[in-house]
């Protein structure tokens, strides 16, 4: 993502979820899940929100989901002026969670709520490793 | 418990003010509720202040400063910032303030100036609300786009249209018409919202509330000292606060704001009132969806038939629960921080009898609705006469 944002707007994993970003540099998306709880996350979180707990276990995730709402950003924010128009989307993830995220490569008529989507991986704003969706070719 | 009510409103002129600076908008407001309450300046004993963004405001107190500029140094004064549920969170802490009987005369000023900056600089500035490290930063969500998103959701649900959100914005337009401090006198038609140009699919330019500049105020009172000041007091019945996740993606239904369903059963609990009781209400029109799903929220219709509620009309001047007669924060301007005080003060005019050609005859019970971007925050305040 071509972004001009401020370089302390950018998403970060510290020492608790790198992982995340190393696993999406071998194409792999990862979630983490409580070990008390079971719930899972996507982006992975440090602690559980539900539970309270600071345990969490890393699990791999299909990268496979489907389309729960979308839009397309014609105005966008001043930093993303040279990409609009982009698609994005919320993705319920085929093990649970919910992540908004890009919609790349698909023409914008071909959207449709409930679509089938899966996991690309791009570089994301400030080349930091991250995951935007396609269209299920499957 | 001891009543705390609403004893004087003002608002300024909302829309383009290059004419006035932040602290000269909070100050034409506050005036005028001065004015209204029959006291001055001294006869405040501490005020509350919002403003919801500092990034707009260039200044990390900009309370401070419109504090200074009132004159009210140095009484104890708070800045409430809750992004566009900014009034209505200040309105919280003033009844705080005097239900706790810490001070009996409150002033509530909420002030905003979003047009010293180009368009895009704001919308980014705006966007910074919720949680953008993980959805700004991540996707390049505008606010239009996170409502686009509730509005795509919606209509997939519940087969919602183009053209009843359209509704939305030709209402709130026609009755801005009968408000002279609105940003905009100009009626539009569905076929115009419609053919404006796409700003995040399917919303379009007049689905959208404007960029504004504005203050609004109001004079909070004890039970005891407004029968003093009034024949006419205004009494805060109940309120609520709800939240949700500041990111988006971690909620599970797009088709409403649960803060605002969580908001509203308290508010309604508090006042022991039911949404068939209320004469009147301000509701947080941001986008046109966003009036929709306040419409369910709220309890006005069935979860589903906002859609439909919106088109026959229902929420007119004369329909079965009239909302936004000032104009809503599409006609009469969406200065952020003034939105949620701004709303009170129409609702204490409507219980008045005071709000001229866009009356509602005999008004008893009021309610205003006032969401933080995505529903992170929102608050409903339910008014009465009594």
């Amino acid at each position: 993502m071509e972004a001009r944002f401020p370089p302390h707007w950018r998403f970060t994993f510290p020492t608790k979820t790198s992982k995340f970003l190393d696993e999406l540099r071998n194409n792999r998306l990862m979630g983490a899940r409580c070990t008390k709880c079971g719930k899972l996350y996507c982006p992975p979180t440090a602690d559980c929100s539900k539970c309270g707990c600071n345990e969490l276990e890393w699990v791999n995730l299909s990268g496979r989901g489907r389309l729960l709402t979308y839009t397309v950003v014609r105005i966008p924010p001043v930093s993303l002026t040279k990409e609009a128009p982009y698609a994005v989307g919320i993705v319920q993830l085929e093990e649970g969670p919910n992540v908004m995220t890009r919609i790349v490569d698909t023409s914008f008529e071909d959207l449709s709520v409930g679509a089938r989507v899966q996991a690309v991986f791009l570089e994301g704003f400030g080349g930091q490793p991250s995951y935007s969706f396609k269209l299920a070719t499957h | 418990m001891n009543q705390v009510a609403v004893v004087g409103v003002g608002v300024s002129q909302f829309g383009n003010r290059a004419d006035a600076s932040l602290p000269e908008l909070a100050f034409e407001a506050t005036r005028e509720a001065l004015e209204d309450a029959g006291i001055w300046m001294p006869d405040i004993q501490a005020s509350v202040i919002g403003n919801s963004n500092q990034f707009l405001a260039g200044a990390s107190q900009p309370g401070a400063i419109i504090e200074s500029y009132l004159g009210l140094t140095p009484k104890p004064s708070v800045t409430v910032s809750e992004a566009c549920a900014t009034g209505s969170a200040a309105m919280r802490v003033g009844w705080s303030l005097v239900q706790s009987g810490l001070h009996d005369a409150v002033l509530v000023c909420g002030a905003e100036k979003m047009l010293e900056i180009p368009t895009s600089t704001a919308v980014e500035y705006m966007a910074l609300a919720g949680d953008p490290k993980r959805e700004l930063s991540q996707t390049g969500i505008s606010d239009a786009g996170i409502y686009a998103m509730f509005a795509k959701a919606h209509m997939s649900k519940y087969g919602t249209t183009e053209s009843q959100l359209a509704s939305v914005a030709v209402k709130n337009h026609k009755y801005a018409m009968l408000n002279p401090k609105a940003q905009y006198h100009k009626e539009i038609t569905v076929e115009d919202v419609l053919k404006s140009r796409l700003v995040a699919d399917p919303l379009k330019l007049l689905d959208c509330s404007p960029i504004s500049d504005g203050a609004a105020s109001v004079v909070m009172a004890s039970e005891a000292k407004a029968r003093k000041m009034t024949d006419t007091p205004i009494y805060i019945q109940g309120f609520g606060c709800g939240t949700d996740t500041a990111a988006l993606q971690d909620r599970d239904d797009f088709t409403t704001i649960r803060a605002a369903t969580e908001a509203s059963r308290s508010a309604y609990g508090m006042a022991r009132v039911t949404p068939a009781d209320v004469d009147v209400a301000c509701v947080h029109d941001c986008f046109t969806i966003a009036e929709i799903m306040a419409y369910e929220d709220l309890g006005f219709c069935k979860k589903g038939e906002g859609g439909k509620f919106a088109e026959e009309g229902q929420t007119h001047l004369g329909g079965k629960m009239p909302v936004n007669l000032d104009g809503g924060l599409k006609g009469k301007g969406h200065p952020l921080g003034a939105t949620g005080v701004a709303m009170a003060v129409e609702i204490a005019k409507q219980l008045r009898g005071d709000a001229g050609a866009r009356q509602v005859a005999g008004a008893e019970i009021g309610l205003t609705h006032n969401v933080a971007r995505h529903g992170t925050h929102c608050l409903v305040f339910v008014y009465g006469r009594k």
